[in-house]
């Protein structure tokens, strides 16, 4: 038998090289991404970038159309509103609020969800029962509905908003870890970590938690999205971030008087809010197909 | 150390099905079977889907607790035990699963699958961990830097090398491997075949070996307990069972095989459709149905397991050559 | 005459990578009323020839053939509707699984209702009567019953049977059986064989077995075709093929299989290819059984031609193995 050299090692791409060309073929995942990207860029540099402080009023700007209309001010991008702060730099912040804001609103959520899904499927009887209808009962109200029930239980402002706003998202977690380790727990791969002699916490820890991880991250992108709207929501209502705060819901509802003085002042919030929630959504759907367990052997 | 190391006596499992909650069922998926298993032999259960094969499995290594009867792991009766040294004492047997690439983690490497029973059941250090799966890794023929990679980097031979890899780690007496051949393809199920004996002779490992391939179970086994339906049907050495089969369903199987029907030659009576029914009705022997032998005494008594001449059959009319 | 005659039959699909070729012109010729068999493990192409016969690739799929003929109809001239016509009238085929081949949600009689229909017979009363003939003809009890069943109520063996039955509605020439048996338990699975070699003979219905298993073709077939990685490695009757196969990796798999009566001893082990099957996108240079050949030398990188040996058939390999005179491991 001779050695031959010329038959080669077949390469098999490792996962994250098949994910990242599924993704990169998802055209309208890389654009969101794109917007994603500067949203991000913005609100990290804001101080860099933004031309002035938020709250920096200039009362002989008042409700300055933006620059690229005959009244504007090459100085303010976006114009100014009624207060003669720039818009421009006002959304800027924001971002900063509405991303973070939206960031640990879905941290909190997705670790108790994560949590208390975990304990609904790896129990069974009482404790799984109790856990899966409390979330029922929260999934029956409309979200934002309940979000304003809890904020007027427990007062408005801007760190309830958070609790509220991550309470609501809370069941949509438990519900698809419960579903993914019930499906997982019967899999040859589960029974022989447990063969190994794994106990509950580790078997999800080690096993059944890294090959959830897919529906999760998708599950967490439309977390995100429902987050930024419901915070901007909450503050458009008052309930939320309270007004000098440059949140982009705040400044909506702020300038809801002035529009048809100052369109601008409501529009350019508004499309921020569209363009970041957009670019989530896309960047979701663009995970969601490149996550899709098609792969394997 | 003894030399049984696996003996199990009249284990039987019964799942409770109810419609509604009325009208509570039990339904046998195991009846009353026994063997025993002596150190370095291989004992082949044979038997189609429904037979009950793999809840016997799950019972052997633990993973399920039988309805009744006794598990002896090295002469120790396992369910007299503590709970905690009970699952001690089933790490000594270890399992192989039918379909390799599920049976191992995919998001989990190679080095890491292997070393999870290891950093759970002993307290070796890293370092000697790791040096115990690479050793591992050499005796079922992969390479030591396959530990770093992923299961579906591998093919279906060698992704159940490494399941057998795995099942070795522990050190066990035993190891229950169901079906570990057929997800294969038929040329890499000799390699494995191979490596399976190779480690038998070796290591002195007992097997027991589910399939439904007789040629297979000819080739690799010491003992045949061929069962239908959850009911032990015929249990004795190899040769026993495929040159002197006593139990019509032994025979039935041996000559519905492609290469054993011209050697077998067994004759078979066609079976009466109407007794065919009334055997469905009531409850008999359960192969009477499909037995060409069946007698009335069949549908109405359940026939005993009866010792002869080296086999234990279940039936009322054993056959004689 | 000829029933199927195929010549350099080739399948392409389209990937990121460039296409890749699953069937690497294969040809071969079946007569009236053969039973041919068709070996081959994963990968070797063997149902994707079926499927191009009988047009059923997937639509990104090129097929190329310089000759593909049914019943003396060459298929290639054919446009597409009169040869998906054609090839329904004079062709069937069964699958692996014939749970998952059933629409769940109709009962029997009326999926085979369906199947008569297209067939012509337009009368009710008339597809009864032959969907009762056709369950009789493949042996099933009490047909009045089967027929106002649903395919989850009947045995994996029972709804194979149904399969057949449709399969045989038509009448068709030639009767492809990818895999019939694999899912079935081995008590049926020599039933349903029995059954298929039953309907060839008294039907003069060609058939065309596709397995993994060679037992399996060593009692029903009369030529048989070794393929391997979308080529055909060997092509003889079966008997010459058993008892002296010529090409490696035909031996190797008669002979990975344990013979009758052969028990182990100590050390004893059986004869096995190393590695694997290579995958369809990274084929070895030349031979594609190359790096897992116990006799590849320096010629085999260089692709072999199907050549053929007298009284034997055609082998795809440098180095045929010589005729033995002693027979291995005993067979009879």
């Amino acid at each position: 038998m001779i050695e031959v050299k010329i038959y080669k090692d077949i390469p098999i791409p490792g996962r994250w090289r098949q994910f990242n060309r599924q993704f990169r073929q998802h055209k309208g995942a890389m654009l969101g991404l794109f917007f994603l990207l500067i949203i991000l860029i913005a609100s990290v540099f804001a101080p860099i970038i933004a031309p002035y402080d938020p709250a920096e009023q200039f009362p002989e700007f008042l409700r300055k159309p933006p620059a690229w209309t005959d009244d504007g001010n090459r100085e303010f991008i976006f114009g100014t509103d009624d207060l003669g702060r720039d818009v421009f730099s006002r959304i800027i912040y924001g971002s900063q609020l509405s991303l973070g804001l939206s960031a640990v609103v879905v941290f909190i959520a997705a670790i108790f969800g994560i949590l208390l899904g975990a304990i609904a499927g790896l129990s069974r009887g009482f404790i799984e029962f109790s856990i899966l209808r409390l979330m029922d009962i929260i999934l029956a109200v409309p979200s934002l509905l309940l979000a304003i029930v809890i904020i007027a239980i427990i007062g408005p402002g801007l760190p309830n908003a958070i609790y509220a706003v991550a309470i609501v998202l809370i069941p949509h977690f438990v519900r698809i870890v419960r579903a993914s380790i019930k499906e997982e727990m019967n899999k040859d791969y589960v029974v022989a970590a447990r063969l190994d002699g794994a106990n509950k916490a580790r078997l999800f820890t080690h096993s059944i938690l890294p090959n959830i991880l897919p529906p999760l991250i998708v599950q967490v992108s439309l977390a995100f999205s429902t987050a930024i709207i419901d915070i901007a929501a909450l503050g458009f209502l008052g309930l939320g971030a309270q007004p000098p705060n440059p949140e982009w819901g705040t400044i909506l509802s702020q300038s809801r008087d002035y529009i048809q003085l100052a369109p601008w002042t409501v529009t350019i919030p508004g499309v921020a809010i569209l363009i970041t929630v957009l670019s989530i959504n896309l960047v979701g759907d663009g995970l969601r197909d490149a996550l899709d367990p098609k792969d394997g052997s | 150390m003894t030399d049984l190391v696996l003996s199990v006596e009249n284990i039987s499992k019964t799942y409770k099905y109810s419609s509604l909650g009325f009208r509570q069922q039990n339904i046998f998926a195991l009846d009353n079977i026994s063997f025993k298993l002596r150190r370095g032999q291989t004992l082949a259960i044979v038997g189609e889907s429904g037979s009950g094969k793999s809840t016997l499995a799950r019972l052997l290594v633990g993973c399920d607790n039988p309805t009744t009867g006794k598990i002896f792991i090295e002469e120790q009766d396992v369910f007299e035990l503590s709970k905690s040294d009970q699952k001690k004492q089933f790490k000594k047997i270890r399992m192989v699963f039918q379909n390799p690439y599920s049976s191992l983690n995919p998001h989990a490497r190679i080095g890491t699958t292997l070393e999870e029973p290891l950093k759970i059941n002993t307290n070796l250090s890293s370092h000697d961990r790791k040096l115990a799966v690479k050793h591992a890794l050499k005796r079922v023929g992969l390479r030591e830097e396959h530990a770093s990679r992923f299961p579906h980097m591998f093919s279906g031979g060698q992704q159940q090398r490494i399941a057998i890899a795995r099942a070795l780690i522990l050190n066990p007496d035993v190891i229950v491997a169901d079906e570990p051949l057929s997800a294969l393809d038929v040329s890499v199920q000799a390699q494995i075949l191979n490596l399976l004996m190779d480690l038998q002779e070796e290591l002195k490992i007992s097997y027991v070996f589910i399939s439904h391939d007789l040629g297979v179970v000819e080739h690799i086994s010491d003992q045949v307990l061929v069962m239908y339906r959850g009911k032990l049907m015929e249990y004795g050495e190899v040769d026993q069972i495929f040159d002197h089969s006593k139990h019509p369903y032994t025979r039935k199987l041996l000559s519905s095989t492609p290469s054993y029907r011209h050697t077998v030659n067994y004759k078979f009576k066609k079976i009466d459709p109407e007794f065919k029914k009334l055997a469905n009705l009531k409850s008999g022997c359960v192969f009477a149905s499909r037995c060409s032998y069946a007698e009335e005494k069949c549908i109405d008594e359940v026939p005993k397991t009866r010792f002869l001449k080296g086999h234990r059959v279940t039936c009322h009319w054993p056959r004689e050559d | 005459m000829k029933l199927l005659h195929i010549e350099n039959l080739s399948v392409e699909f389209p990937t990121h990578k460039g296409p890749v070729t699953v069937l690497d012109k294969v040809s071969l010729r079946m007569e009236r009323g053969e039973v041919l068999g068709i070996v081959g493990e994963s990968g070797s192409g063997k149902s994707m020839l079926a499927l191009a016969i009988m047009g059923l690739l997937a639509p990104n799929a090129s097929l190329k053939a310089d000759y593909l003929s049914l019943n003396n109809q060459d298929l290639m001239k054919l446009t597409e509707e009169q040869r998906k016509l054609f090839v329904a009238q004079n062709a069937s085929i069964i699958f692996q699984e014939p749970q998952t081949s059933m629409n769940p949600c109709f009962t029997i009689g009326r999926q085979l209702m369906e199947t008569i229909e297209l067939h012509g017979i337009r009368r009710p009363k008339k597809q009864k009567q032959r969907a009762r003939e056709l369950l009789d003809a493949v042996g099933i009890n009490e047909p009045e019953l089967r027929l106002k069943q649903y395919p989850h109520q009947l045995s994996g063996g029972m709804n194979q049977r149904v399969m057949i039955a449709m399969a045989i509605a038509a009448e068709p020439k030639l009767l492809i059986a990818d895999e019939p048996t694999t899912a079935l338990d081995v008590t049926i699975q020599s039933q349903i064989i029995e059954l298929l070699l039953e309907l060839n003979r008294s039907r003069e219905m060609g058939l065309m077995l596709i397995t993994h298993d060679f037992a399996l073709m060593s009692e029903s077939t009369q030529r048989v075709c070794v393929m391997y990685s979308g080529q055909i490695m060997e092509n003889a009757p079966t008997e010459s093929i058993l008892e002296n196969p010529r090409h490696p990796y035909s031996r190797a798999l008669l002979d990975s299989i344990p013979h009758i009566g052969e028990r182990h001893h100590m050390g004893q082990r059986l004869y096995s290819l190393k590695g694997t099957i290579p995958a369809i996108d990274h084929l070895p240079v030349g031979c594609r059984l190359g790096p897992r050949c116990p006799k590849a030398a320096k010629e085999c990188v260089k692709p072999p031609r199907l050549e053929k040996i007298d009284q034997h058939g055609l082998v795809r390999c440098h180095f045929p193995l010589e005729k033995e005179n002693q027979s291995e491991g005993s067979s009879q």
